[in-house]
This record gives structure tokens, sequence and C-alpha cells, in this order.
């Protein structure tokens, strides 16, 4: 089955969005490969590269109280990702997705 | 790999410009209680930009004023000394490095300020006070502005790092310069003569020290995870930043009050940020 892809203009990529083709510089070499999560910093990475256009996943549109919170848990989860085992980052994981949950009824 | 020695790096910070002796004055006298509002008015006089800035964090919805303040003595007045005092020195800390139009420097100081306001929150418990860990906060991550600075094209190269290996700045700067924030910035804390105890949160904010923290060390580390969890401010490259269990021990935080302090935390930056230009 092709793969649903997208291709945006740089300026309207924003942090969350997954790539879905290897983005390259002038030379081949790769920036960020296929499937990186789009952050604020790579974005800005890639304006310094003077890179234009991104392919990126289409983003499915979230809806609903259950989608939401699972969008909060893997944005969440994303900024967590390297404390799997500390029990003490885990539950401050909890705290804040718990807050976040809270504060967007 | 681009090393910096940490010699070189000294030499640059020390011909780096003076904090303005007015905040230097108000930063060594946070226990001073004597000292004259009149006296403080008039040096503050000298620097506009600095009273400029005080009196729009001063009339922002936050402190909840029913009428405008004007002057540095009617702020002293209404918020009281303390807070003018500190307001004084985050203010002279940003103006030294001008803002430009660069959004990362903002999304700097909003996580500053973010660690500024929760550290100042966080430290109730534990009897230091809340000026001096408000301070902490502020100037903990001065280092990378020193590098952003000068030395731009070496700090592109540790964003970059970041970005590819997905580690975080601490750990970029350490495999890319050969050395870290947290060293510079004691060095330009030192240059300015903050106090012995700020230059030793800072050196000492990432916890990466054998020694133990002293407990300003483990409110500033506290403080820089749960606003790195929020995500105030700069985003926190490779994820937050591993919280430690002695930081967090000594920080007598309780699990059950925690998320009502998120929402302290995040309503006082909404008014520190005016600090910011």
């Amino acid at each position: 089955m092709d793969e649903v892809v997208e291709q945006i203009r740089l300026e309207r990529a924003c942090a969350g969005m997954v790539i879905a083709v290897d983005v390259t510089d002038e030379e081949g070499r790769v920036l960020l490969p296929r499937g990186a999560v789009l952050r604020d910093t790579r974005l800005a990475m890639l304006r310094r590269h003077n890179i234009t256009r991104l392919t990126i996943v289409p983003q499915a549109q979230p809806d609903g109280a259950d989608s939401r919170m699972a969008v909060l848990r893997e944005r969440i989860g994303r900024l967590f990702r390297k404390h799997g085992d500390s029990p003490l980052m885990r539950r401050l994981e909890r705290a804040v997705l718990d807050y976040r949950a809270g504060k967007q009824p | 790999m681009t090393v910096l020695s940490i010699e070189t790096m000294r030499s640059r910070v020390a011909t780096l410009p003076a904090m303005p002796s007015v905040a230097m004055e108000l930063m060594l006298a946070f226990s001073d209680e004597e000292l004259e509002i009149e006296t403080l008015a008039r040096k503050l006089s000298w620097d506009q930009a600095l009273v400029a800035r005080v009196l729009r964090v001063a009339n922002s919805p936050f402190y909840g004023l029913r009428r405008q303040i004007c002057t540095v003595q009617e702020a002293v007045v209404v918020l009281g000394l303390s807070s003018v005092r500190v307001l004084v020195t985050a203010a002279a800390v940003i103006g030294q490095f001008p803002m430009r139009a660069r959004r990362d420097l903002h999304a700097f100081w909003q996580h500053s300020i973010g660690v500024a306001c929760c550290a100042k929150l966080l430290c109730a418990h534990v009897r230091q006070d809340q000026n001096t860990a408000f301070v902490c906060g502020l100037l903990h991550d001065i280092g990378r502005l020193v590098l952003v600075h000068y030395y731009p094209e070496q700090y592109a190269q540790v964003e970059d790092y970041c970005a590819r290996e997905d580690v975080s700045r601490l750990d970029a700067e350490r495999a890319v310069l050969g050395l870290d924030h947290a060293a510079i910035g004691a060095a330009l804390v030192a240059h300015w003569n903050f106090p012995p105890q700020i230059q030793q949160v800072v050196a000492g904010h990432h916890l990466t020290e054998a020694a133990a923290p002293s407990v300003l060390t483990s409110l500033t580390h506290v403080a820089d995870v749960i606003c790195h969890a929020l995500e105030i401010g700069a985003e926190p490259i490779g994820g937050v930043p591993v919280l430690s269990e002695t930081a967090w021990a000594a920080a007598k935080i309780e699990w059950s009050e925690l998320t009502s302090r998120f929402a302290q935390i995040e309503a006082q930056i909404e008014s520190a940020s005016l600090l910011i230009d």
C-alpha cells in the first residue's frame, strides 16, 4: 500500500509533525531521518541549513476527549521518553499529565 | 569537535561589561532593611530602561493593582522593597544581553524566568531567601548566552549535534566544545561579583558533581526540571532532564501539592515575562 505523505513549506511546519522522507542538505547529508519528530530546535536547525520544503506524515485530526487525551499523553510521553525506568520521573510525568488534562477540559 | 578551554572562556568573560552598579548594590543588600527608598530611586533614575522594565511588571495583572504605578517610590510602597529589589536585579541581568530579534533568546529568558519564579515558590518550605532563589533561577543557564552571543558558529554546531543525536544541550556542549554552559556561567557570575553561593548554584545546577549540593542548588535543579516538564520557554532538547533524588528530597515538596504549584508557577511567569523586551 502506498504511504500517504504531504509536502509542506518549512514555514508551515510545526513541532510534533513527523518527517516522512529523509531531509538532506545540499551535499546529501541526512539532517533529519525519516520518522523523526519535529521540534522547535529541529525546525531552527533546518532553517539554518536553508531547507525550504519538507515531506511529512499527515497529522490525524483529533476529535473528542479520548483523542485529546491521547495527543496529550503522546506529547508529554515524548518529553519523558528517556526516563522509563525512573519511578521519580514517571511520577513527575503523571503529575504533568494530570495537570494538563485538568487544565484543558 | 571545536574545543574551547575554560581559560579562554574566563578571559572572554572578563571583557564583558560589568553589571549596572545599582543592581549590584541592591543584590548585595538583599538583607539590608534600612536601605533608603529615596536613595534607591535616585540611583535607579540614572537607568530609565531599567526603571521602565520594573514598572511594566509592577503594573502587570499579576499584582492586580487598581491604579497605575508610575515611579519607583510608588512601586516600593505598593509591592514592597524586596520585590522591587529583585525586579531591578532581574531587569539588569536581562539587559546585559541585547535581545535582537531572536525568538530563541526570548525562549531562553522565558525558561530562565520560569525557573526563577519556580525556585522562589519552592523555597518557602526550606527557609531559603526567596530573592536569592529567584536570582539563582534567573542566572542558572546564563553561560549559554555567552556561547550564543560570542561563539555563534560553535554553538550552531552544538545545536545541530543536539538535534541529530537527540541529546541534551549539556551533553552536546561537552561533546562538541569540551566544556559546558554551567562552567562558563559560573565564570560570568563571578565576573559580575554575585555572591559565592550563587556562583555555586550556576556551576552545579545539573548536579553532575559528586559533592553534595547546597539547598539552593537543589532547589534550582528541581525548578529547572519542573520548568522543562511544563515546557516553559526553550524546548527541552533530548527530553526533560532527569530529576536528582537527592535534590528532590532536599526541596521537600509534597506530591499532593505539586499540581497546584504548577498553576502558581505559570501565573507568576506570565507577569514576570514582561521583564523581557
